[in-house]
């Protein structure tokens, strides 16, 4: 079994590009969901990642009747992703305590419009379901290029803001007395968010994108204190769990997103009382 | 000569449509103590924040070393309240501590080694060097305290706000936050805030009363609102509301 897997991997172009799709998408995740994680705007992220379909439905609408390329899956997507990650983040700096019921209330907006207009677009179902779980074996090269420009970007921007992202996502106030442009680097990184949203969306489907995105940073901050080490070790647990996935999924024949979600969920089960065992085991 | 540090003149502020602060004007001079006295939700937290220009006022006029508080907020060194956060944030005391340096961090975002020695420096003079790698969660009430005063202390700032400093502490922490605002006293600006009558008001040049207003208080006068029982007393072992 093992054999076949690595003999499919070495002359198989859909398994190789799929593979390399699910570890770029895990460098920009490990990174993001670190930060995600530890502003605690997970539920942010969720509603995004659901809004983003009524982006898509919109785009595919507008794409059948005017015939426009402009109007593609992923330009609808970067869209709406970026118009909701505005809206929700423009409530938080002025409404803090209402922003709960808006991300409910972009979460179902979102979707009901995606579902309706993709069901009145003839031929766009397809892309409902790449939307809803992913199409990692059917990724090609401009996706590719796409995830390492978005990587790119969520790299360099990490690099030269993560001690101000640091900041402003443990304390605001000290940020903003210490004069840094706390309503800007909040927007950015919001921003990064919605970018890592859409990119994982072509990898694992708008349903299990937070498994990802959040998970392996979740996983970290039990066995680290260190946002940097954090960020490394949610990478290096993303793409593991990314290679575990593919490989598994090959074996099974099971959905790649989906067993990819599996495997990141089962760990971050496995992970809580790993750690209480690490921590008992010098007392013995 | 002193100068003044801090000038307020006709102040307002409202949330919503309740006023919270109106016509507050007050001077305040160059390394001088000032106490802020009121009871809760009189508007003291809220006038401090309008002098670090965290809120804006309705109207008025506010300038810090005759300027904005916009352009000068990093002159003061702010010790809150209350610091509410994640216990399992990722960050150790160290960083913590470093965060109050972040107006001299540069743009390309890397620590310049001279911050990072102030900031060995802070935690020797707390007493924190062993406990610089420990995660934020995972000190205990009075340690915190000290480590949200020494980031508060690492830039050196003109002027230090203290807010409600012993909210919340043991009565060993409280010691040490208090002896530590003794020993501060005189060199800086200090504003304290607290609805607690404490020993510390002995050593304040200034207090006000906060409530709405502000007017100053004089010895007879302090001594009438704690007959009346409008604060309560360390010295008299009263708790905090």
């Amino acid at each position: 079994m093992n054999d076949s897997f690595f003999y499919a991997l070495s002359t198989n172009p859909f398994l190789q590009m799929a593979l390399f799709a699910g570890l770029l998408a895990s460098l920009g995740s490990g990174i993001i969901g670190s930060y995600t994680v530890a502003k605690r705007v997970v539920f942010i992220s969720g509603s995004i990642a659901h809004a983003v379909l009524g982006g898509i439905g919109i785009s595919l609408y507008l794409h059948y009747y005017t015939l426009n390329p402009l109007f593609s899956p992923l330009f609808g997507a970067i869209v709406s992703a970026f118009f909701f990650g505005f809206i929700i983040g423009w409530v938080h700096l002025k409404y803090k305590q209402r922003v709960d019921s808006v991300i409910a209330a972009i979460w179902s907006i979102g979707m009901a419009v995606g579902v309706i207009l993709i069901s009145i677009t003839p031929g766009s179902n397809a892309e409902l379901m790449n939307f809803l779980f992913g199409n990692l074996l059917w990724a090609s090269h401009r996706e590719l290029y796409l995830l390492l420009i978005l990587n790119s970007i969520i790299l360099i921007s990490s690099i030269f803001l993560h001690k101000r992202f640091l900041a402003i996502c443990f304390d605001e106030i000290n940020a903003y007395i210490q004069k840094q442009p706390v309503t800007l680097l909040y927007f950015f990184l919001l921003s990064l968010i919605c970018l890592t949203i859409v990119i994982l969306i072509q990898v694992i489907g708008a349903i299990l994108v937070i498994s990802m995105l959040c998970l392996p940073a979740a996983i970290a901050n039990i066995f680290t204190r260190s946002l940097s080490k954090m960020i490394f070790l949610a990478i290096a647990l993303s793409c593991m769990m990314s290679m575990i996935g593919t490989y598994l999924s090959y074996l099974f024949n099971w959905p790649i997103g989906a067993t990819i979600a599996l495997i990141t969920t089962c760990f971050y089960f496995l992970s809580l009382p790993l750690k209480k065992l690490l921590v008992s085991f010098p007392e013995k | 000569m002193s100068k003044h540090v801090i000038k307020i003149e006709n102040l307002s502020f409202r949330y919503d449509k309740t006023d919270v602060l109106s016509n507050v004007s007050l001077s305040l001079d160059e390394h001088s103590f000032t106490v802020f006295l009121g009871p809760n939700g009189g508007g003291k937290t809220t006038l401090i924040k309008c002098i670090m220009g965290i809120l804006v006022p309705r109207k008025g006029f506010l300038k810090i070393f005759g300027q904005t508080p916009k352009i000068s907020k990093n002159r003061f060194g702010y010790i809150p309240q209350r610091l509410e956060f994640d216990p399992m944030f990722p960050l150790s005391l160290f960083e913590f501590v470093q965060q109050g340096l972040l107006s001299e961090l540069p743009w390309y975002g890397v620590w310049k080694s001279s911050s990072s020695k102030k900031t060995e420096e802070i935690l020797k003079k707390f007493n924190l060097e062993g406990l610089k790698s420990q995660p934020i969660g995972g000190l205990s009430g009075g340690q915190l305290q000290k480590a949200i005063i020494a980031r508060a202390l690492v830039s050196n700032p003109d002027i230090l706000i203290f807010d409600e400093p012993l909210s919340g502490l043991d009565f060993s922490s409280s010691k040490t936050i208090i002896s530590l605002i003794d020993e501060l006293a005189g060199k800086k600006t200090i504003l304290l805030i607290t609805h607690v009558i404490s020993h510390l008001l002995k050593k304040a040049d200034h207090v006000y009363l906060v409530e709405k207003g502000v007017c100053p208080l004089k010895d007879e006068a302090l001594c009438k609102h704690m007959e009346l029982g409008l604060f309560h007393s360390e010295e008299e072992g009263c708790s905090h509301e």
